[in-house]
């Protein structure tokens, strides 16, 4: 019960920062919307930087086509959700390091072998493909970071373990 | 044999090594316009750089938002410097790095792009040979620097910070 108070105020600083992620990743978002229902080419300029933009590869929502690729777009969800799931359900207590690794070199696998395929011409652009391969990369990235990442230490607390909380309490 | 001391004061750990290797590693990959292909995997690059280099350094291992910190500030640094160094050859000289490989990229995705998405791109490609210097593009760049370092070096910050954990505590 203790030790389940002090890891729950550990983890204090990680929920700290999924909050963080949700509110940078909706005003990013937001941005992003904003920029695809105005047809802003300076809006577009701006994001010209962290993708390619190309036209058929982008989602289009009505009339407006996102100034981001539907991959990058579904990388950013990706870390919403990921920072939402830290923040409410503490996946950090119950993913251990295999699963987080596993998941990531799934997501990063299956990503590269989608460009892969494309680049042999195997198939041409799934849009919805792009985006979901998008959305678990931008997840999982975000998962394995939180649920590793290293947490301060308390006052009279000896020893900081760089184990995974869940991994302790399996013993 | 001596041990290392659990915790490390973070105020002995001057980051300007850290913020020079990340910032020379960001300079250099998106001073040329390899952003547009590869989307933010150069400033995720610059940023785990730089925070592997501030971990390696010192031996310590560093909360999640400390090696952020580090990322973000080196890619800031590093796009910054080159930013800079393309507008004064801008001004100077008239010579933008890298347009025509630019604009030969965007004549391949206009060529290859459907009939919706064209005009679109083929209005881009004027509208970047014909753009001129000015308050409004410096505007865009440093709100283009911001985003893009701030996504990108949040990105590499955090993935090196959970990846390396070995060494004393900083904090």
């Amino acid at each position: 019960m203790k030790s389940n108070k002090g890891e729950s105020r550990r983890s204090q600083p990680i929920r700290n920062i999924a909050l963080g992620g949700v509110i940078c990743g909706v005003v990013l978002l937001s941005i992003l919307l904003l920029v695809a229902w105005h047809e802003s080419n300076w809006g577009h300029e701006i994001f010209s930087h962290i993708c390619h933009q190309k036209g058929d590869r982008c989602l289009i929502l009505g009339r407006a086509t996102l100034p981001v690729c539907s991959r990058c777009f579904g990388i950013y969800l990706g870390i919403i959700l990921g920072c939402f799931a830290q923040l409410f359900m503490d996946l950090r207590l119950r993913l251990t390091s295999n699963t987080l690794w596993t998941v990531l070199a799934g997501a990063t696998f299956a990503n590269g072998l989608d460009v892969l395929l494309e680049l042999m011409y195997v198939y041409s652009n799934q849009l919805s493909l792009r985006f979901v391969l998008g959305l678990c990369l931008g997840a999982s990235v975000v998962l394995f970071v939180l649920c590793r990442a290293v947490t301060p230490s308390l006052p009279n607390q000896n020893r900081c373990s760089n184990r995974l909380p869940s991994e302790v309490s399996e013993g | 044999m001596t041990e290392d001391p659990e915790f490390v004061n973070l105020d002995e750990c001057p980051i300007k090594p850290a913020l020079l290797a990340g910032g020379a590693v960001s300079f250099v990959l998106t001073l040329f316009p390899l952003s547009y292909a590869l989307c933010c995997l150069p400033l995720v690059i610059g940023g785990f750089v730089a925070t592997t280099t501030f971990v390696s350094k010192y031996r310590i291992r560093v909360e999640i938002k400390i090696g952020m910190k580090v990322a973000i500030l080196s890619c800031l640094a590093g796009f910054g410097a080159s930013t800079i160094l393309y507008d004064l050859l801008w001004v100077a000289f008239d010579y933008r790095i890298g347009l025509n490989w630019h604009l030969e990229l965007l004549s391949n995705f206009a060529e290859s792009a459907p009939e919706s998405s064209r005009g679109q791109l083929l209005e881009s490609i004027e509208i970047l040979k014909s753009r001129k210097i000015g308050f409004v593009v410096v505007v865009q760049q440093v709100l283009t620097l911001i985003v893009t370092s701030g996504i990108g070096g949040a990105i590499g910050g955090a993935v090196a910070s959970t990846l390396l954990k070995k060494g004393s505590l900083a904090q």
